[in-house]
């Protein structure tokens, strides 16, 4: 309120100097201009006197009249507006002559032109020639009053005065209702920043009442205000954030002024030192953490450096600090007495422009590290003992392993000697094979050439003696001749066992169902006349070798109608059991209501020449469930038998189905 | 066509005589137009088929050759190439005759151009069943000129 109250002073005594000092000016003017017109008024007064009185005058002087010259002379005083007037005769005399006691003022410096006037203390004195008729001429001194003259400009001033009287208070007026338009604007604006100022609150703007150079003020002042609230909530933010890293950073924290006192000790700080903010804040650095030897002998080491002498109080960090940051190890002591030895980072804090702020220093607490180093050290220590015994221990063992080393290369050399010896020996079994296998042809091809020589010779011989044989001698021929086909039959089937072994197979979906059925076809000669009740189950589809299955068959079915020959009806079943064998793999059957069989003699079932039938009862070689086993077998299959004296047989045997890989 | 009077010469060649004549006997059987000469081996064999090529008039060249596989020094195969390669011979029908039924044999005689490859086996009847199958191609071949 004072300030506006100034400023509204201000401005109205501002437009009052400003009136008042042209009014004066303009008095003066008039004043002067009033005065300098003074003299010629005078002049022309005294002028129009003197050309109404010297024609009287001269006349009188001419006709030497000299009393009627004086008379109008004092006619000439008696006005008021002349005090005086003489004439000075050429002749020196005076025509009237100055009362007693008057001393008559003659400026005859300014008097000596044809005529002057001169004005000295408030009388103008006025000298003009009176051309005489004949002669020199005479002068006529004219004495007048100007303060008349005066009086009048005394009252033009007087006038301007109330002029002037009447401007100021006008201005006065005017003034006030200046500032009002003025000051409020500017009032409210000051208004708003004292507020602003006080309750720090930038929100506050001020009113904008118009577009002049006020307002737009006024809305630069609501955009400073804006400005800073923008700023000061990022400084406030920034202060957050600061405050927040710095107290919850693991590294202590002090900073301290360019004088040393410690203006910032965080919670690390006061937890690495076991020390409280409060008290550590305003002292001065080093405070009582630093050991002061320490210092001695930094400040020693920085003195020598730095080529002159460095107190070890906090000049030390100063010049620590002076080239940069300074990163060294310290201790400090905490308030329990504690040393602990510290990472210490001091850096100079200076603003963008250089302008030093003061010092800052970080610490990390090294015991962990140390106690870590120390561990360290120690695990080494440990470590390279324990490598020593390794060492040795692995020279041990390196000995050891070339000592087994030679022992495998013997072994080696042992082993290649017995592969040699193995490579020697399968292609020795492999010509033996080939030996047996022609060996075996031979025999069977040459066993066969004398039994059929006996069969036909005896066949021959039983036609030859067809008229005078006995029937002793037919019945040895009989058996002659069937033993040499059962011997055929057996060289046969000899043959066709150690083909199965080696013959190659041709892997192929084989329809078992229809195998089935072919040899059922075939059996139909050996069958007719018999009673036998087939059932065949649809099959699945086997993978193998299709005239190797087909003898599995063949086989099977064969001894199934051979050993149903006393059952009326027999019963011959083939089929299929569900998948106990796991996917991709079928258990075919065949059983029969026949012979059957003890099962106490199964392991010699499927063994070559077993056989648990009298021959007499059921021929056969023997051969053929070997042969199925070898077959089965080579599908990868299993085969067994199931049975019981005249209760019939049933004959198994597995095979993977196509899909199976 | 033969006739039942027409001879039809014929080689048996196999170095078994008891299973010769029993062969021979089987083959009259057979045909009895069937005329046959009977040689011990291969190296006779061809001796036989050489002289009845020069001298036809004296030695008649055989229609038909039953040759058996398995014999000393020449074996059967040995012969039929020697047959096969001889344009004197062009025209004789060459049935293997023999206790082989190896695969390997039977391709082998077809290999060297055997007519037939006749696997004896133990059972006379079954013989006699064979060689019947396969007389036509005796009885139909052509003599030769």
């Amino acid at each position: 309120m004072k300030r506006e109250a100034s400023i509204k002073r201000k401005v109205i005594a501002a437009l009052l100097a400003g009136i008042i000092s042209a009014l004066i000016l303009s008095a003066l003017s008039v004043a002067w201009v009033e005065y300098a017109k003074l003299r010629p008024r005078i002049r022309v007064s005294l002028d129009s006197v003197f050309s109404a009185t010297s024609p009287t005058l001269t006349g009188a002087l001419d006709e030497d009249v000299r009393n009627v010259a004086e008379l109008t002379l004092n006619d000439l005083c008696s006005d008021g507006f002349i005090v005086d007037a003489w004439i000075a005769h050429p002749d020196g005399s005076v025509i009237r002559e100055p009362g007693p006691g008057v001393i008559r003022l003659t400026p005859e410096d300014e008097i000596g032109t044809d005529q002057s006037i001169a004005i000295v203390s408030g009388r103008a004195i006025y000298s003009r020639e009176l051309k005489l008729a004949e002669g020199p001429p005479a002068r006529l001194h004219l004495i007048a009053d100007i303060s008349p003259f005066k009086r009048s400009l005394q009252e033009s001033l007087g006038q301007l005065g109330l002029v002037l009287a009447a401007m100021s208070a006008l201005g006065t007026i005017l003034g006030y209702f200046l500032q009002r338009a003025l000051t409020r604007p500017l009032s409210a604006l000051a208004e708003t920043a004292a507020r602003v100022h006080i309750t720090g609150d930038y929100s506050a703007r001020a009113p904008v009442t118009s577009t002049d150079e006020i307002g737009r003020l006024a809305e630069t002042f609501n955009e400073m205000l804006a400005g800073i609230a923008t700023r000061d909530r990022q400084i406030a933010e920034n202060a957050v954030f600061i405050s927040t890293v710095l107290e919850s950073a693991g590294l202590a924290v002090i900073s301290t002024a360019i004088d040393g006192t410690i203006r910032t000790f965080n919670a690390a700080a006061e937890k690495m030192l076991g020390m409280s903010r409060d008290d550590m804040i305003d002292r001065l650095s080093p405070a009582v953490f630093h050991d002061p030897l320490e210092m001695s002998r930094r400040a020693s080491e920085a003195s020598i450096q730095a080529g002159r002498v460095i107190p070890p109080d906090f000049r030390l960090f100063v010049e620590l600090t002076r080239q940069g940051t300074s990163a060294l190890e310290w201790t400090y002591i905490r308030k329990d007495a504690t040393r602990i030895p510290v990472f210490l980072v001091l850096s100079a804090l200076r603003t963008a422009s250089g302008e030093l702020l003061g010092y800052c220093g970080i610490a990390t607490d090294l015991t962990e590290r140390k106690r870590a180093e120390d561990e360290i050290r120690r695990l080494n220590v440990e470590l390279e003992a324990r490598v020593r015994q390794r060492t040795a221990e692995l020279h041990q063992r390196v000995a050891d392993v070339e000592r087994l080393n030679k022992e495998l290369l013997a072994s080696e050399a042992m082993a290649d000697q017995a592969a040699a010896r193995l490579q020697e020996s399968n292609a020795n079994l492999l010509v033996a094979n080939q030996e047996l296998e022609a060996f075996s042809y031979s025999v069977s091809h040459d066993l066969r050439a004398p039994l059929r020589n006996i069969s036909g010779f005896i066949t021959m011989l039983r036609s030859r003696l067809a008229a005078r044989s006995d029937g002793e001698t037919t019945r040895y021929l009989d058996i002659i001749s069937s033993e040499s086909v059962r011997m055929g039959a057996l060289i046969d089937d000899l043959l066709t066992f150690s083909r199965i072994g080696r013959s190659e197979m041709k892997m192929e979906p084989v329809d078992l169902g229809a195998i089935a059925e072919e040899v059922r076809r075939e059996l139909e000669p050996e069958t007719r006349g018999r009673a036998i009740e087939w059932r065949i189950q649809s099959l699945p589809t086997a993978l193998g070798d299709r005239t190797l299955l087909r003898q599995v068959v063949a086989n099977l079915v064969g001894n199934a109608v051979k050993f149903t020959r006393l059952r009326s009806p027999a019963v011959i079943e083939i089929g299929t059991q569900s998948a106990a064998e796991g996917d991709h793999t079928v258990t075919y059957f065949v059983r029969d209501n026949g012979a059957g069989f003890n099962p106490q003699y199964v392991s010699k079932l499927f063994r070559v020449f077993q056989r648990l039938h009298n021959s007499r009862e059921f021929e056969g070689t023997g051969i053929g469930l070997a042969n199925v086993k070898r077959i089965v077998t080579r599908h990868r299959g299993r085969v067994w038998a199931e049975g019981a004296p005249d209760a019939g047989a049933t004959f198994f045997f597995t095979l993977r189905t196509p899909d199976a890989t | 066509m033969s006739t039942t009077t027409e001879t039809i010469h014929a080689l048996l060649v196999d170095d078994d005589h008891i299973g010769a004549e029993l062969t021979v006997s089987i083959l009259r059987g057979v045909d009895p137009t069937l005329e046959l000469v009977v040689a011990g081996d291969g190296e006779h064999a061809l001796a036989i088929l050489r002289r009845a090529s020069e001298a036809p008039a004296t030695t008649p060249m055989p229609r038909v050759v039953f040759l058996d596989l398995n014999m000393p020094r020449l074996d059967g195969h040995e012969v039929l190439r020697e047959i096969r390669a001889d344009p004197a011979l062009t025209g004789i029908r060459v049935v293997m005759f023999t206790n082989s039924d190896r695969p390997s044999d039977v391709a082998e005689s077809m290999r060297l151009g055997a007519d037939a490859h006749v696997a004896k086996p133990v059972s006379v009847e079954e013989l006699i069943q064979r060689l019947r199958g396969i007389a036509h191609l005796w009885q139909t071949s052509a003599p030769r000129s």
